[in-house]
């Protein structure tokens, strides 16, 4: 995200937005990610690299990611897919945070008490 | 349009030399992305040199690979720490175990059997293995390798206490059956042979351990 309070807003859901778009996609690499979230949220939403490839490296050492590379253009290319776990893990999270704005966006939404 | 190698080799010497990044994986992670940044800029009409520049502010410049390069040195820490309690797990699963009786009634039998001398020298030679194997790892983690596995040789220095205690109980048990040896060490140990060669399977046991995870994999699988 763009601005401090959006970036601080985005670190506790980037994991859970990491897993979901995995879960749309057999794999991703790093800088596809970004530009996906980039492309969803037209613009709107900007993963930083320093932030993404910390909580990829996370999700690989919890196990919930799994990688493989391919040489594309002359580079190597890593690219991360959800494991088994990776799965399971992945539609309990996402059902956490959607509850968790659900009930956050009723408390937004109050209306002011006559 | 795909960066040249020669503009591959640039953007690596960056990440190499102005970002300090030391593991391999890191790098080839890293400049995959710095090439696709660089690439993006170039189509919107850059020249090279200012969307690779432009592309390496992005990237957070020195200290944002740094950061990025002690993230995956955690990730890659917590990865080999988890394995090797698997590893030390799986030991104590019944077949292991039960091999490990069977070996160590063997090793019961045969060693009585042994002259004296010949033993000490066997167990000298069986408590030099682990030191063999720290050293090899002194030599390859610190001075060649470039890739995750100096990490896992870098874990091992830091559990490698536990396998220095047990070299040096190896090591000195000989003694127990040397000449000036007190009294009661030789007579506990000759009562109870059984004592060395656990303490000396434990040692290779324990030196399997890391060998097991040495061979596990931390770096790129390509495919």
């Amino acid at each position: 995200m763009n601005t401090s309070s959006n970036s601080s807003l985005l670190k506790g859901s980037l994991s859970v937005m990491i897993l979901r778009l995995l879960e749309d996609r057999e794999k991703m690499y790093g800088y596809e990610i970004t530009q996906k979230v980039k492309d969803l949220t037209a613009g709107e939403m900007t993963i930083t690299e320093g932030a993404l490839y910390p909580a990829l490296h996370k999700l690989e050492a919890d196990g919930l990611l799994t990688t493989e590379t391919q040489i594309v253009d002359g580079r190597a290319r890593k690219y991360y897919s959800l494991t088994k776990t990776g799965h399971t893990e992945a539609a309990g999270r996402i059902a956490e945070l959607a509850a968790f704005l659900e009930n956050l966006n009723l408390v937004l939404k109050l209306k002011p008490s006559l | 349009m795909a960066l040249t190698p020669f503009q591959l080799k640039y953007l690596r010497f960056d990440l190499i030399g102005l970002g300090d990044i030391k593991y391999d994986d890191v790098v080839d992670e890293l400049l995959d992305h710095y090439a696709s940044l660089t690439e993006q800029k170039m189509a919107n009409g850059l020249a090279f040199e200012e969307a690779s520049k432009q592309a390496w502010a992005d990237l957070g410049a020195e200290k944002g690979v740094q950061n990025i390069q002690a993230s995956f040195v955690k990730a890659i820490k917590q990865q080999i720490k988890t394995q090797h309690i698997t590893i030390l797990k799986s030991y104590f699963r019944w077949p292991t175990l039960l091999t490990t009786v069977l070996v160590g009634l063997l090793a019961y039998v045969v060693v009585p059997l042994i002259p004296v001398k010949e033993l000490i020298l066997y167990t000298f030679f069986i408590s030099l293995i682990p030191y063999l194997f720290i050293l090899r790892g002194f030599y390859y983690g610190f001075h060649q390798q470039t890739d995750t596995g100096k990490l896992v040789w870098e874990y091992m220095f830091h559990k490698g206490g536990l396998a220095v205690t047990f070299i040096q109980l190896g090591m000195s048990l000989p003694n127990g059956f040397l000449e000036n040896a007190p009294e009661s060490t030789r007579t506990f140990l000759q009562t109870y042979p059984t004592v060395s060669v656990l303490i000396c399977l434990l040692v290779l046991l324990y030196t399997a351990s890391f060998i097991q995870l040495f061979q596990h994999q931390y770096k790129h699988k390509f495919v």
